[in-house]
């Protein structure tokens, strides 16, 4: 592990909204800025942070994530972006929504953009009926609304279904 | 990024009219309002900021077609997600060159190295395709119709059947409209008929999606007051109001009133902008009053007694807020942009690009072949079809800016065999085309350059359902 951060290895607690509890280093839980925020302020590192919006499962992923990228120095970006397209390969949908929602609670934007363009990235090239299913939308329109909205974005339909 | 994304919000939220089958729609609901647990469902906890997040990483196309999923998501999609990832980076751009032996104008498409190509070629009949049937058999669209293009819309007018049309390239629709009666001052209107069937009266377009949905064309009459050479008839067309309103203009005293004037405007912030030979800049302001504003162009200090339309420069707008000016001086290139303070307006220079420099320039990766690092010089050497030294030397004496780059900080130059894109920032440096594209008359000098960025907009949102048959 990097030198610099010997010196510096408070551990703090975080406990997901199941009741598991993660002890943290503090440079790990600092790539997280609402973290960052709570330690600067008075929140003292002693306590239990909870996170009642994320469960353990989601909450593993995330500070696996925080540890490669906080241990990793800038300079290996090739390795840090082969790591975040292996960390993401083969999640389903579910935990993908899961990881983009503790993410952005979080506030861990580099987490939150590739999580979300992943998402992109799979339901680019399906159905729009598909999508509906995906995310749980109801189809308001009635038929011929459907229709007139097609029409309308024709161009957008060439090449697809 | 925020402004502009609270200003479409209050465009939708001032009765934007052609969204009223979908109104009662909430605005975005924020993730850390409390609106976790409304659901037990993901996508209850989805909430829409994150929805948006991940739809504007979408390509253009997979984005539109998710307006089918569902209302809401058409909401979404077309006055938030649209709106915020608007201006789409430039596409490519239409060289527009005049052809002296034949009297004619020849234009080619030319698209960004790292873009896709148009879906549809801009000249071939193939565009008209959708026309009924006897204006498709009397209208051979020519680039000498191509009158103009802003933000994604084109303008054509064509003369054959006196009528204008507005062609969105990206969603293949368009809107056909006839041009205002003749009127302006009797005494040559005969004349100024002439010259209308023959060769179409200039005119520009002014269009912004991100300040109104709607289009204007202004239309610059030929007819002039004897006594008053610098006032004029000008005429704008809303696709607001739908209708041609007449207006009188005064571009100013002599010597601006006889000189001629470029036929090539620049939209930017309710105004156009337009070259005047009297070494003048004329500010056309389309809001409110519609009256012009002249001011001088920047002293470069090469000025000849004699200037013509073809070594004035060029002018151009960046990132929605910025209008440039830029001049071939020797060996140089020289930018001003126009600066506003305490009510008046100055230029200022701001950057000057030496040719010789450019030839040594490194190419940003991007370029045409990707896969390695080289400087210009080096790249050029790798198209066989050239002469390096005979190159340089022309490249040298003739490189000048023919456009910018109206969605980044970037200006167009061109050379002979050569088109150029330069990021005035970061000194970034593509070759948009060279002699190996197979351009015809690569070596003459453009007559025109015209800057073309996807528009997503349907022509529903820009105020027209339909073509309407009644025009013609």
């Amino acid at each position: 592990m990097a030198s610099s951060i010997e010196n510096n290895n408070e551990k703090l607690t975080l406990k997901s909204s199941d009741g598991e509890e993660f002890l943290v280093e503090k440079h790990v839980a600092l790539q997280s800025t609402l973290l960052q925020n709570m330690l600067d302020s008075d929140c003292s590192s002693a306590d239990v942070i909870p996170l009642p919006k994320i469960d353990a499962r989601t909450l593993a992923l995330v500070l696996g994530y925080c540890k490669k990228h906080a241990d990793a120095s800038s300079s290996k970006q090739g390795e840090l972006n082969s790591f975040d397209s292996e960390f993401l390969k083969d999640m389903d949908m579910g935990a993908l929504f899961n990881l983009v929602l503790a993410a952005n609670f979080m506030e861990i934007k580099g987490l939150l953009d590739i999580a979300a363009q992943k998402i992109a990235d799979t339901i680019k090239d399906k159905p729009h009926q598909e999508v509906r299913e995906i995310f749980h939308v109801e189809n308001d329109y009635t038929p011929e609304e459907e229709a007139a909205v097609r029409e309308e974005n024709r161009w957008a339909f060439e090449g697809f279904p | 990024m925020d402004g502009a994304r609270r200003k479409s919000w209050s465009r939708s939220k001032n009765g934007h009219e052609q969204h009223r089958m979908f109104e009662c729609l909430p605005l975005l609901r924020r993730c850390n309002g409390g609106y976790y647990g409304c659901s037990d469902s993901i996508w209850g906890l989805l909430c829409e900021e994150l929805i948006v997040e991940i739809l504007c990483l979408l390509p253009q196309k997979a984005l539109i077609k998710f307006k089918c999923v569902s209302k809401h998501w058409y909401y979404l999609i077309s006055e938030v997600c649209v709106p915020r990832i608007s201006p789409l980076p430039l596409s490519g751009i239409f060289r527009l060159v005049r052809i002296m032996k034949h009297l004619s104008v020849s234009g080619a498409y030319l698209q960004m190295p790292n873009d896709t190509p148009l879906e549809r070629d801009l000249f071939t009949d193939d565009l008209w395709f959708h026309l009924p049937r006897p204006l498709r058999n009397a209208f051979t669209p020519s680039p000498s119709e191509l009158l103009d293009m802003c933000n994604g819309l084109c303008l054509y007018f064509s003369p054959p059947i006196n009528l204008y049309c507005i062609w969105n390239f990206t969603t293949h629709q368009f809107v056909l409209f006839p041009p205002p009666p003749p009127l302006g001052f009797e005494h040559n209107q005969q004349e100024e008929l002439n010259q209308c069937l023959s060769s179409g009266v200039f005119s520009a377009l002014a269009f912004d999606p991100k300040q109104s949905l709607h289009f204007k064309v202004v239309r610059f009459d030929h007819s002039r007051s004897t006594i008053n050479p610098g006032v004029r008839p000008l005429h704008i067309f809303s696709s607001e109001t739908r209708e041609w309103v007449e207006y009188t203009v005064d571009i100013g005293p002599p010597p601006v009133d006889t000189a001629p004037l470029v036929d090539h405007c620049v939209y930017l912030n309710q105004a156009l902008y337009r070259l005047s030979t009297s070494l003048h800049l004329l500010r056309y302001d389309l809001e409110k009053t519609v009256n012009v504003t002249v001011l001088k162009l920047p002293d470069s200090g090469s000025w000849t007694s004699e200037n013509t339309v073809d070594d004035l420069g060029c002018i151009g707008s960046s990132l929605g807020c910025r209008l440039y000016y830029a001049r071939h001086c020797t060996t140089r290139v020289l930018i001003w942009m126009l600066c506003d303070c305490n009510d008046a307006s100055d230029w200022v220079l701001m950057h000057c690009i030496r040719a010789p420099d450019l030839i040594n320039h490194e190419l940003s990766i991007e370029c045409t072949p990707r896969a390695y690092k080289k400087n210009f010089r080096q790249y050029l050497e790798t198209c066989g079809s050239l002469k390096l030294s005979r190159f340089v030397g022309k490249f040298l004496r003739q490189l000048q800016p023919v456009a910018f780059d109206p969605t980044s900080d970037a200006v167009i130059l061109w050379a002979p065999e050569v088109t150029l894109w330069y990021h005035l920032g970061n000194n970034k440096l593509e070759v948009i085309c060279n002699s190996n594209t197979c351009l015809p008359f690569a070596n003459m000098a453009p007559l025109k350059v015209l800057t073309y960025s996807r528009c997503l907009i349907p022509l529903k949102d820009l105020g027209w359902n339909h073509y309407r048959q009644d025009t013609g």
